[in-house]
């Protein structure tokens, strides 16, 4: 029997560790079943790839043009419109997939809480973007006045005075520029956009970035508690997730510190952001790409109402734990231990259980359920 | 119990304790929680104990916390194969609850001190404290198993229990065995499912101990530990090697004598919840507990056909609940779904996945003809409309997703 030519083999089946970001995708938050842990990706061949976790649980990943979705399963109402919104996004990033999702969760396919909670996210999107167009133009004032000009601090001003410093200071920095005042204007809106996902001045603790980063550092310290008392399977996927966990809250303040201490002196950052606006944004984003895919890990959590649930969600919190790429060792600026995050193990399945969830196989209806109600939690 | 400790019961007439079982069995489920409570906390229950003789097996199904007594810990373990004093044989692996108070009150009498200190540990737990019925039932079940097995029938045996004096060496006979392996049963059985095959071996150990004690005990020990386990085949096929390693073919006649009697138990058992969540739940214990002893048919006509009758009689009630639950509880209600709410729809698609969630163990059992004929019938009447506005024709394509998939919510979509 001749031996096959190794060149003819497909290569070994080996873990899925992307170097960066863009080669990692973003969670998409699908509710089919099967589906849990996808993510989205620009192709090479193709616009958009899906990179599905291996169905059976071991290593490696499938990756799929994303057209081929109905290949590998049937997909949910929801997922089928979902699928269909995210193949026309430009330029896919955690914030496009992310409204692709609000926008496909308010037509209702997931439910009728998912729909007011998109709403309601995308509303607060929105007003994190005017209060920090706000603190930004407050920022300005103070920077561009000279001292001794109002005695009135800009953020203690009435509403029509403080509109009218604005303009003043808008129009006092457009010739630097060489723009028009309302070029200006038009810019800080921009940056406010860039910077509503992870706040400035007064918002910092209330845009959506924060707010999840707050809610995993709970979860890290609820994961703590339950290492106290726990062994065995359910305690090793606590461990392995406490370890992300605990490198990702990490790198994610140094991206928030590194991304607001950029906008301490606005007329720099407006001068950034006229010269390599792609730049600030990615650079602003960067938290927010540490952080994808951790929302629906932490709502798994608060689904868990007992220890037992507690022990059962936890594997399936685990399968969705993204690695960490290599490329964060240039965004945080010093060596991180990466390695240790991508170590995986195995455990022990059940007849009649699925093994992502450890539910019985037969209740994919509840599993679509609850599938839905993270997306109300994490929309 | 009234204020002066009597009996309500004793102090009631035939007809006025049938006319308060009467009441009781169409009671809700909390006002049958709170008479349970009550009959518990009676010292001397008696007569009482006939309330809620009816409603056992809704207590199957609430499984609500009952107090823990000296009585309730002490046959915990036998739990699966006590039944009613009319449904009890003589000759089956069986216990009537009605032999339980002697009992108990023998293993008491002997215990004295011990049984006061127990009386006392056992104040303010109930069945749900399972790490103290760990911690505390197997000295407690050691001692019985201990003391019953040498000791001879008490004199008022008859009258306390209805039974004969022979009874009690038959009954004995399947207590004794019970308690003096409940603990490493209970052991075995707290064991996670994944890791069955790590406690084979304490699963033998239980049965070549067992073995020593005769059929009659290796039959018991076999029935208790199959019916607290999901894999009850797996129980069976354990026990078939010991008795075929120990070459006593009486062994192997014991185990079929544990399988027969499982299939009882499980007929005898059958509850059928009224609610469609308990009744999926139940459906699935059934499920599993009809494939583990159909496994263990071989060639044996009658066994089969035991379970095909058992299996015909689950689908009957199956059919009969899940189409009037699709009738009632969804598609009337969902005529007027382009005025309901959100919480209205919320309770509609939690009903879905209830039927969807019991339709999907039902057909296992039998009749998936029926399911798919019904819930074709019920995609009709649920598809969108073309004067529907856009959110009750997303309600509608979502209730026939839960019901019948994705592909069949598209389709219905579309045309």
């Amino acid at each position: 029997m001749t031996q096959p030519d190794p060149n003819d083999l497909p290569p070994p089946v080996a873990d899925f560790l992307p170097t960066t970001f863009l080669e990692r995708g973003i969670a998409v938050p699908f509710t089919t079943p099967i589906l849990a842990g996808t993510r989205a990706r620009p192709g090479e061949r193709v616009p958009m790839e899906l990179i599905v976790p291996s169905p059976s649980g071991g290593r490696g990943v499938y990756i799929l043009p994303w057209q081929d979705i109905s290949a590998l399963c049937r997909p949910t109402l929801h997922d089928a419109r979902l699928t269909a919104t995210i193949a026309g996004v430009q330029g896919v990033t955690p914030r496009t997939i992310r409204k692709a999702a609000r926008e496909t969760a308010a037509l209702g396919f997931a439910g009728r809480a998912a729909a007011a909670a998109a709403a309601a996210a995308e509303a607060a999107e929105r007003t994190a973007s005017l209060t920090v167009n706000f603190e930004l133009l407050l920022a300005l004032v103070r920077r561009v006045e000279p001292p001794g000009e109002c005695a009135i601090p800009p953020e203690q001003e009435q509403p029509a005075e403080l509109e009218r410093r604005a303009r003043r200071a808008t129009a006092r920095i457009a010739p630097e520029f060489g723009r028009t005042p309302e070029a200006i204007a038009t810019t800080l809106e921009q940056l406010a956009d860039v910077y509503s996902c992870i706040g400035i001045g007064r918002t910092a603790n209330t845009c959506s970035v924060p707010q999840l980063l707050a809610r995993l550092i709970r979860l890290r310290a609820d994961l703590g508690a339950y290492l106290l008392s726990n062994v065995g399977d359910s305690a090793r996927d606590a461990t392995l997730i406490a370890s992300a966990l605990d490198l990702t809250i990490t790198c994610a303040r140094v991206a928030i510190t590194d991304s607001r201490h950029m906008s301490t002196d606005v007329t720099l950052l407006i001068r950034k952001w006229i010269l390599q606006p792609e730049a600030v944004a990615q650079s602003v984003a960067r938290a927010d790409w540490l952080l994808d895919g951790w929302d629906r890990i932490a709502a798994l959590w608060d689904t868990a109402q007992t220890p037992s649930d507690q022990q059962l969600v936890l594997s399936e919190m685990c399968s969705l734990v993204p690695s960490v790429p290599r490329e964060v060792g240039s965004w945080v600026g010093h060596h991180l231990n990466i390695e240790a995050d991508s170590k995986r193990h195995r455990r022990k399945v059940v007849l009649m259980q699925d093994w992502r969830t450890g539910r019985s196989v037969v209740d994919v209806a509840d599993l679509i359920g609850r599938n839905e109600s993270l997306i109300e939690q994490t929309v | 119990m009234n204020q002066q400790g009597q009996d309500p019961a004793q102090t009631l007439s035939r007809p006025q304790v049938r006319a308060i079982q009467h009441d009781l069995l169409s009671a809700r489920d909390q006002q049958i929680l709170r008479v349970v409570d009550m009959v518990d906390k009676m010292p001397l229950r008696g007569e009482a104990d006939h309330f809620i003789a009816p409603l056992r097996q809704r207590l199957a199904i609430l499984r609500p916390a009952r107090r823990l007594n000296f009585t309730r810990l002490l046959f915990q373990p036998l739990d699966s194969v006590i039944v009613a004093p009319s449904a009890w044989r003589r000759d089956t692996l069986n216990v009537p609850r009605s032999a339980l108070p002697p009992l108990a009150a023998l293993v008491r009498s002997h215990m004295r001190d011990e049984a006061a200190a127990l009386d006392h540990a056992l104040e303010d737990l109930t069945t749900d404290h399972e790490a103290e019925i760990v911690e505390i039932g197997p000295r407690l079940w050691a001692a019985a198993a201990a003391l019953l097995a040498g000791v001879a029938a008490p004199e008022d045996w008859t009258v306390a229990s209805g039974l004969s004096q022979g009874d009690f060496t038959g009954i004995v006979g399947i207590v004794a065995p019970g308690l003096l392996q409940a603990g490493r049963i209970t052991q075995i059985v707290a064991t996670k499912p994944g890791e069955l095959s790590n406690q084979k071996c304490a699963i033998e150990e239980v049965f070549q101990d067992t073995a020593a004690d005769g059929s009659t005990a290796f039959a018991a020990v076999v029935t208790l530990l199959a019916a607290r386990m999901p894999q009850s085949d797996f129980v069976f096929t354990v026990a078939d090697d010991v008795a075929v390693r120990r070459s006593e073919p009486e062994l192997r006649l014991a185990v079929d004598r544990a399988i027969d009697a499982s299939i009882d138990t499980l007929a005898g058992a059958l509850a059928h919840p009224s609610r469609l969540d308990e009744a999926a739940n139940e459906l699935r214990r059934v499920l599993i507990a009809i494939e583990n002893l159909e496994a263990q048919c071989f060639n044996r006509v009658s066994r089969k056909t035991r379970l095909a009758h058992l299996r015909q009689t689950v689908d009957g009630n199956n059919r009969r609940q899940f189409t009037a639950a699709l009738e009632s509880h969804l598609l009337q209600p969902a005529q007027s779904i382009m005025d309901a709410d959100d919480t209205q729809i919320g309770v509609l698609e939690a009903t879905a996945r209830d039927l969807r969630r019991f339709e999907a163990i039902a057909r296992r059992i039998g009749s998936a003809d029926h399911y798919d004929r019904h819930l074709k019938s019920a995609v009709a009447a649920l598809k969108p409309r073309p004067n529907d506005p856009a959110q009750t024709k997303v309600d509608r394509a979502r209730l026939i997703e839960i019901l019948r998939g994705p592909d069949a919510a598209a389709a219905a979509m579309v045309g």
